[in-house]
């Protein structure tokens, strides 16, 4: 009973804790791409802000009208993002 | 969830505040000690005389350190001097590290230079440092832990935002005396009131740890082997060591350079003097200025050849601007730069923050009482669960905390480890604390653990009393606020208990019998 009705709480927990945290890294990844200054410099700022990322991205987690969307709208930034990330690592950064 | 979005946010808040609130709980309480920190240490240790930071001869004092150095630690290769500045540094202290990994400091007597000898204990810093180490784990697993802890508060704090319908009115509502309504009216007005501290305290945590947590963009930008010690070297440029030369060279006189200092700096500004590799051909020696002049929490460094006394590199507090804001959040998390007043708002900011936990915590039990039935056999065990985990750490941790001060003038002063000791007796009592939370029935564990923080509290000024001469008969006619104020707040720590308790035994409302079922309560 207790297994069963917490599984949709559970999905969204891993979602949140680990799936936001891979989709923090990539949209950081590509914020500090986008960042005008050095790649000391903006990595050092948006490691500030990743936090406030990360926290949207397990509002969202918890808020998800389904436990479906809950994963999509991580896992859909995530697929279009991995590219771009790819392509940053690549070329050494900015 | 087919709920709406507030509902969703409200189930967000209730669990990202329950799930961890007790460790919660205690990194509020160690934090907030830690702004009383260095009054802690020298609380106790009593064998140290009064602090003298107002008249500092710098050089008599730098020199004093230095041939304590030499004498000490001829070999060492870093030596650090800290001058007494203020109620953060209150003594001169020296401190050495080897090659080989050896350590060593001493705190010394300004007139004479000799070191001063205290009891050994770890004071209000290992209080303060619990309060993101906590203790008997290892660092790479608290380092993550505590940023892990810090993310639930984070949480909680925005949940709380958002679920909130009328912040302003919250500032105005309190409820005495209607049980569950009257825990949320103090759970909201203690948070709202310091809301701005909480979120500054919280995200300022956060970036504390932001080179530990967030490894991959970190690697994603500064790959390979030295991947990382390159960002370091690129944002920190002034941490960059030099290597030994391994060629004898006798160390420059240091008096030239704190004259050099006082040029640029003014009068009594020096706070720190760093040696690297002293006795070696690639000597350096690293002037700071004092500590907490502003939220910046840097100050300006002069950096010196160690043989020939030149004028190596000057680098000013605030460089970049990004170096500068996360310098002023971390400055703004400590608060070492606040003089009294903003001081005690500070404590108070710290005080309301664990109060904003304990209500939440206790709220959560409130609330549920009501709902308790038969069917939902789960949520009878939860919500006993949490109130004795509440009367447990609630009231036990800080009983806890004043057996750690009763240790400290009971345990033997010849003893062997004692300053690992009195950390031992404040966890054993806490998990003592535990126990009879998990046993008493709730109302009397509620009643028993408030009395035995009163006693604990009020009576630690007689314990002192007993074993040093520096109680309040004497410490309030020398004015040394240090000791009056502490024994003076560990009285009025146990005043409050008392208080507590004594509210609790005349709510009739509340028997032994209804206390797990009380509808108000």
């Amino acid at each position: 009973m207790v297994i069963k009705g917490s599984l949709p709480i559970l999905s969204r927990i891993i979602a949140a804790i680990f799936g936001g945290y891979l989709l923090t890294q990539l949209i950081s990844i590509v914020i500090v791409a986008a960042l005008p200054a050095s790649r000391g410099e903006s990595l050092f700022i948006t490691l500030m802000l990743s936090f406030t990322v990360y926290a949207l991205t397990i509002l969202w987690a918890f808020a998800a009208r389904s436990v479906l969307w809950c994963w999509l709208g991580l896992l859909i930034p995530a697929i279009v993002l991995a590219l771009p990330v790819w392509l940053i690592i690549q070329t050494g950064g900015i | 969830m087919k709920e709406t979005f507030r509902q969703s946010m409200a189930w967000l808040h209730t669990w990202s505040g329950l799930v961890l609130g007790w460790l919660l709980y205690f990194m509020f309480v160690t934090g907030t000690a830690g702004y009383l920190d260095t009054e802690i240490d020298r609380w106790m240790q009593p064998e140290l005389p009064v602090a003298e930071t107002s008249s500092v001869d710098e050089q008599q004092a730098v020199q004093s350190g230095l041939s304590r150095l030499n004498q000490k630690a001829p070999d060492a290769d870093r030596w650090f001097i800290a001058l007494p500045q203020d109620r953060n540094n209150p003594y001169l202290l020296t401190f050495w590290s080897g090659a080989d990994g050896n350590t060593g400091n001493n705190v010394l007597d300004m007139a004479s230079g000799e070191p001063l000898t205290t009891r050994d204990s770890h004071g209000g810093q290992l209080l303060y440092q619990m309060h993101w180490k906590l203790h008997y784990l290892p660092r790479i697993f608290t380092n993550w832990f505590i940023t892990f802890v810090t993310m639930f508060m984070f949480i909680a704090i925005i949940t709380g935002i958002i679920i909130h319908k009328n912040i302003f009115k919250d500032f105005f509502t309190f409820r005495p005396a209607k049980g569950q309504r009257s825990w949320l009216d103090a759970h909201n007005l203690m948070s709202v009131l310091s809301l701005p501290f909480q979120l500054m305290i919280t995200y300022s945590g956060l970036i504390f740890m932001m080179f530990i947590v967030m490894p991959v963009m970190i690697a994603a930008f500064y790959g390979g082997d030295n991947g990382r010690d390159k960002f370091f070297e690129e944002i920190f440029p002034d941490s960059v060591q030099i290597e030994k030369a391994d060629q004898p060279a006798s160390l420059t006189a240091l008096n030239p350079l704190l004259t050099t200092a006082e040029s640029h700096w003014g009068e009594n500004a020096v706070g720190y003097v760093e040696i690297n590799h002293p006795g070696d051909a690639h000597a350096r020696v690293t002037i700071s200025g004092k500590a907490g002049q502003g939220p910046i929490r840097n100050s300006p460094k002069l950096i010196f050849d160690g043989v020939s006394g030149e004028l190596l590199d000057e680098i000013p507090a605030k460089t970049s601007a990004t170096r500068a804001t996360r310098d002023v959040f971390l400055g703004l998390h400590e608060g070492l730069f606040a003089g009294p007043f903003l001081r005690v708002l500070y404590l108070l900011s710290g005080l309301m923050g664990t109060l904003m936990i304990a209500t939440g915590l206790i709220l959560w039990t409130r609330k549920r009482r009501p709902r308790l039935d038969k069917k939902r056999p789960g949520l009878a065990k939860g919500v006993d669960l949490v109130e004795r985990l509440n009367i447990g750490t609630i009231i036990g941790l800080p009983i806890a905390i004043g057996a750690y001060f009763w240790a400290n003038r009971l345990l033997p002063l010849e003893m062997a480890g004692r300053a690992e000791w009195e950390a031992h007796v404040m966890f054993i009592v806490w998990l003592l604390m535990l126990m009879h939370a998990a046993l008493r029935p709730l109302r009397r564990g509620w009643l028993e653990q408030l009395s035995v923080a009163s006693g604990v509290f009020l009576l630690l000024p007689v314990v002192n009393a007993l074993t040093t001469d520096r109680h309040l008969g004497q410490s309030l006619p020398a004015g040394d606020w240090v000791f009056a104020g502490f024994d003076l707040s560990m009285l009025v720590l146990g005043f409050v208990f008392m208080a507590i308790a004594i509210k609790l035994k005349n709510n009739k409302t509340i028997t032994a019998k209804n206390f797990s079922r009380h509808k108000l309560a």
